[in-house]
């Protein structure tokens, strides 16, 4: 520093300090209000709302809640994060398990648990916002800027079981929002959820729904919800090729589109909320397993989303290899968005993976995992579900590793579409949840005039 | 510049002077920058940001901080003696150590005002800030309904 600041710097300071209003009177200067309330915890912090009029107003301005989020992540400390179990339960039955991971274990972690244990890796059940019967299927359908959007699968006849009754829910400040009902039946039903955030507050959000077809179809059907006019419209989009969705996948969103895995032909990025009427093949590296996204599978084993920025394509290599249930794992990144052109990052046989000793005792070994969700902060973790438990799969060091305690493997009835079964916990879906480092508010003005608190 | 091993002499806006050694006064960005710009003949220092009573004490902490010798316990329970005031005289500490630029006696004083708002009730809040609560019971009553989870 030289001189000349160094003046410069004493001119700054001393007509701010020398007229400053001390603690005696009610008015608390800024300063204290940005450096000390900016590190509190973030319960802590919304308490303190109560204090004054001054607080609140201070503690609301989307000033504070940047500098707030801002100072999270300098911190470099990783937010806690989970995987959501996709079916919503009732507190108190028995698919809620007692006690539940609540989120406010998440909320209150310790920041020294955070640093040795930043997952929770376990399948967190989130309860109903609201007292409804638990003979209704409440489903999340996708997850977007720690809010939550799930709604109710109705039993329709000629054997459809439609999606409809739409929430818009934050699990940490229970706010619930409900949607319009949908006009548009359909067999099977694939959500996009996107949402714009500005200083902690939820500026407006779209729902996609896309009726997936059970054989290859040119005319795309979509039903779009948007905040802004807070109805649903028809969107027909046509594609040269038939597009067959892998429909157990929940689309990714990336630079604004939204992404469907089509059986055969890749990834279908398409923006139904603007009027291009138009959709783009991305097409998959050329070796992948094709099987992940066929008829049977539906994506089920084949993860495709952003990860560190890119895109990434994660698969379960299924060909049977005798003692184990699959043959290995490969994951490409997509080297340029425009061209479609992709590296393969990882491969390796199941041979050669590592087993933990919880996997190997549990006889696991013969089981096929399922990807899940790739690692919210580390780019060499993906986690999947290997039978009752959530295991990490590190491409570094090649070991599949069980986290937390396996979940009670109980079988309820599922209904999906014609199909129903005895499902197994844990479920097929599951969907990343990030805590957030500030609770996205919704306002009023959003909530259609039917804002309904939580339990 | 000014030779080594001399001292140096702050001077606070109501005229009082510190004599503190210059080993200790350079570790101070802004003393530091004034002793290697100006040639400061007269080794005076004018503060005109600081009256003496809050420097009193900030020099008190420098010159713990730099004792040659001091334990990490010492200086933990120096720590603890040296905040034991009120929150406006904290306050002034503050300012000073930001106008002086010591990063570490910010910190200090920051962690102990969170220390005086972790976990404290509301009311006990108002009442150690001198708050006047500017609610009415029921804009208070919705306040906290809206941020209900926050008390769970």
């Amino acid at each position: 520093m030289n001189f000349q600041s160094t003046t410069r710097g004493l001119k700054l300071v001393k007509p701010k300090y020398m007229g400053l209003v001390e603690f005696e009177t009610e008015y608390i200067p800024d300063w204290f209000l940005e450096e000390v309330l900016s590190r509190l915890p973030l319960k802590c912090v919304f308490r303190l709302k109560c204090v004054s009029k001054q607080w609140l107003s201070f503690i609301s301005a989307p000033s504070f809640v940047n500098l707030y989020i801002s100072r999270v992540s300098l911190s470099h400390k990783p937010q806690p994060w989970t995987v959501l179990s996709h079916r919503l339960h009732v507190k108190g039955t028995k698919f809620c398990p007692d006690p539940p991971l609540m989120l406010d274990d998440m909320l209150s972690a310790d920041e020294n648990d955070l640093i040795e244990y930043p997952i929770f890796s376990r399948y967190l059940y989130l309860p109903l916002p609201q007292r409804s019967s638990w003979r209704k299927h409440y489903d999340i359908v996708a997850v977007s800027d720690g809010l939550v959007l799930y709604g109710r699968i109705v039993f329709m006849e000629n054997s459809i079981n439609h999606m409809t009754d739409y929430h818009l829910y934050n699990p940490i400040t229970h706010q619930c929002v409900a949607l319009p009902p949908p006009f548009l039946c359909f067999r099977f039903v694939s959500t996009g959820f996107l949402t714009q955030i500005e200083g902690g507050t939820l500026k407006n959000y779209k729902v996609v729904r896309f009726g997936c077809q059970l054989w290859e179809w040119h005319n795309l059907e979509f039903e779009i919800f948007c905040s802004e006019t807070g109805s649903w419209r028809r969107v027909v989009v046509h594609s040269d090729q038939a597009i067959q969705i892998a429909w157990l996948r929940m689309p990714f969103s990336f630079s604004g589109m939204l992404h469907w895995i089509d059986r055969w032909l890749g990834i279908v990025a398409c923006d139904p909320c603007r009027d291009s009427n138009q959709c783009r093949i991305i097409g998959l590296p050329s070796d992948i397993d094709k099987q992940c996204n066929n008829y049977k599978n539906n994506g089920l084993y084949s993860l495709c989303n952003v990860h560190q920025g890119r895109l990434r394509y994660f698969e379960v290599s299924l060909a049977p290899s005798d003692p184990f249930g699959f043959s290995g794992f490969s994951l490409w990144v997509l080297d340029d968005y425009d061209s479609a052109t992709w590296s393969l990052l990882h491969r390796t046989k199941v041979t050669d993976t590592l087993f933990d000793d919880i996997l190997t005792s549990q006889g696991l070994t013969g089981s096929c995992p399922a990807p899940l969700a790739f690692h919210p902060f580390d780019g060499n973790i993906v986690c999947l579900s290997l039978g009752a438990y959530i295991v990490t799969y590190n491409v570094k060091t090649l070991k599949l590793e069980a986290h937390g305690n396996p979940v009670a493997t109980e079988y309820f009835y599922e209904s999906t579409g014609w199909l129903s079964w005895y499902a197994q916990v844990p479920p097929r879906l599951a969907f990343l949840y990030v805590l957030p480092p500030w609770p996205v508010s919704i306002p009023k003005y959003l909530s259609m005039g039917k804002k309904e608190d939580g339990v | 510049m000014m030779s080594l091993g001399k001292l140096i002499t702050l001077k606070t806006n109501d005229n009082e002077e510190f004599k503190l050694d210059k080993t200790v006064a350079v570790k101070l960005e802004i003393i530091k920058n004034i002793v290697q710009d100006v040639d400061c003949t007269s080794n005076v220092i004018p503060l005109p940001n600081i009256d003496g009573k809050t420097m009193t004490k900030v020099v008190k902490y420098w010159k713990k901080h730099s004792e040659e010798g001091v334990t990490e316990v010492q200086l933990k329970n120096f720590d603890q003696d040296f905040l034991k005031m009120s929150h406006s005289e904290l306050h002034d500490v503050h300012l000073a150590a930001k106008y002086l630029d010591d990063n570490q006696l910010k910190e200090v004083i920051i962690q102990e005002f969170l220390d005086r708002i972790k976990g404290k009730p509301i009311e006990e809040i108002r009442e150690v800030f001198g708050i006047v609560n500017d609610y009415t019971p029921e804009e208070e009553e919705e306040v906290r309904r809206e941020n209900a989870w926050a008390f769970e």
